[in-house]
């Protein structure tokens, strides 16, 4: 499990920006055309870090559920 | 039904005149600020801000009184509050049609300029630095867009109450406070599923929020050609303002202001510029949806846990009850506050409830104001008062003034009785009943005493 969650945050960036290329999608088109895409290791750090604790409090709470 | 909850939300460590007469300035406060003319924010302002203080000391006196019970009352307050703004924003925007420019614009000497360049604003009404009030609508070029008649088009800041404080870092730490707030909480409370869902909503809202304040403070490299509003300022009434569009000027965008501060899933955001998409909510009313998604299993959670509330001080005081009964028994009983010379009851007083001294002291007087006027005790915190009336089911024999300022809990005819009869049903701890029994039998011995001499 430990390994998959590593495997996901190492190479989740660089795959959604191949993904992401191949489409197209990297840079938004018209208006703005802001490159989404070199911000996106940012926004999946932030993610991680919001949802970190979340994992703490659900396993606690199934923990809690099977004991009762 | 709702009782705990009334039980609650009234100010229990506050003196009841303190409260009426802060009631008072508030109102005052008010109605003097709405005849200058102010805008609505220093309204609301003048108004909240009598009640800052007490709800600050009734903060820590609820905590110490019920615990961390209490500090998720204060989260959901504040989350509700939160969401308030985020409801009157909508408001103003889709039916006040309001214009989305947060913080609103300022009567400051740049707006005051350029309303004097536009011969709308009299030179000598210098500028306020006050927030403007109304709006009106913007053409593509930047200048206002007139009706029939030629006025101009209208409408609030859509900003909520508190425009002022639209800024990312405040938007941040009100989620911040609700996220951490709520895992804190959540240490206490692990069974209660309501607060698990709001943690859930808060971290995804987390993600929107830290991604756009990262642009924000990191993100300020100009990049991109685009364009800035300007506005001209002038007066309607008292102290209002209105923000009259005075074009557009040339500028260079930043990530977050092109686009970086719609967040992820907003219109015009990450989703809707990387695919093209074009049907997601607007970020004002994405980010109510977020809050109401927060703030429906907060208040639920909450009021799950206001049910089971105890009074911290009824545990220590009747310790042999089970945690149900304690918290029937917080309910019935509420807490008054006492100061030096105030009256308890009189003697020949019917007797309606049963006293449990909580801080300060009392003396017990009789024939209070004669000639004959006698102190025959004086009872301390933790000392019950009052049962002996309720025991024999006669008047009051006797007056009790308070000697030291403090507080004290009412415990109801019925309740004491209940509490006294473990047969009954309501409590059913034997040794509760005969603790009170002991208690009224020394009272009773001293009273007894004290009419042979």
């Amino acid at each position: 499990m430990r390994r998959l969650v590593g495997f996901i945050v190492i190479f989740f960036p660089s795959s959604l920006n191949a993904f992401c290329g191949d489409f197209g999608l990297g840079v938004a088109p018209g208006f703005g055309a802001i490159d989404w895409m070199s911000k996106s290791p940012y926004i999946f750090a932030i993610t991680l870090l919001s949802f970190a604790p979340l994992i703490f409090f659900v396993t606690r709470f199934v923990r809690k559920l099977g004991d009762a | 039904m709702l009782n705990f909850i009334t039980n609650f939300l009234r100010f229990e460590g506050i003196p009841t005149k303190v409260v009426i007469i802060t009631a008072v300035m508030s109102y005052l406060l008010q109605i003097n600020a709405i005849v200058a003319g102010n805008p609505l924010y220093i309204i609301a302002l003048y108004t909240l801000a009598p009640w800052i203080p007490l709800v600050l000391f009734e903060g820590v006196w609820k905590v110490k009184n019920y615990s961390i019970v209490a500090v998720l009352a204060l989260f959901t307050i504040l989350q509700i509050g939160h969401f308030a703004e985020h409801l009157i924003q909508v408001v103003q925007l889709n039916y006040l049609d309001g214009t989305v420019a947060c913080p609103p614009p300022i009567d400051s000497i740049a707006n005051y300029n350029n309303a004097l360049s536009l011969g709308i604003r009299d030179e000598n009404l210098l500028p306020t630095y006050l927030s403007v009030d109304v709006i009106a609508k913007a053409g593509v070029d930047g200048f206002p867009i007139l009706d029939a008649a030629g006025n101009y088009i209208t409408g609030p800041a859509a900003c909520a109450i508190f425009g002022q404080l639209d800024l990312e870092i405040v938007h941040l730490v009100w989620e911040l406070i609700g996220y951490f707030g709520t895992a804190l909480v959540l240490f206490y409370f692990v069974h209660n599923v309501w607060l698990l869902i709001a943690l859930i909503c808060l971290s995804w809202h987390g993600v929107e929020h830290l991604t756009i304040t990262y642009f924000y403070y990191f993100d300020q490299t100009p990049i991109l050609p685009g364009f800035k509003q300007l506005w001209a300022t002038v007066q309607l009434d008292g102290n209002k303002f209105m923000a009259v569009p005075a074009g557009i000027q040339e500028d260079m965008l930043n990530f977050y202001q092109a686009g970086g501060k719609f967040g992820i899933l907003a219109n015009d955001g990450m989703l809707e510029q990387l695919t093209g998409f074009n049907g997601m909510p607007g970020r004002p009313v994405l980010h109510m949806g977020y809050n109401l998604a927060i703030t429906i299993p907060t208040v639920i959670g909450c009021l799950v846990e206001l049910r089971k509330i105890r009074s911290s001080y009824l545990e220590e005081s009747f310790s042999a009850l089970s945690e149900e009964e304690l918290t029937k028994l917080t309910t019935a009983c509420t807490t008054k506050t006492m100061r030096k010379g105030d009256m308890i009851f009189e003697e020949g007083d019917p007797s309606i409830s049963a006293y449990l001294i909580k801080s300060g002291a009392v003396k017990v007087v009789k024939n209070y104001g004669s000639s004959e006027e006698q102190t025959v005790g004086h009872l301390l915190a933790g000392e019950l008062l009052g049962e002996m009336a309720l025991l024999d089911g006669k008047d009051r024999s006797a007056t009790v003034i308070c000697e030291k300022a403090g507080s004290y809990l009412v415990i109801p005819a019925k309740t004491f009785r209940d509490l006294l009869n473990p047969q009954s049903g309501d409590y059913q701890s034997e040794a509760t009943a005969l603790f009170i029994k002991r208690l009224a039998d020394v009272r009773f011995a001293i009273n007894r005493e004290l009419s042979d001499k």
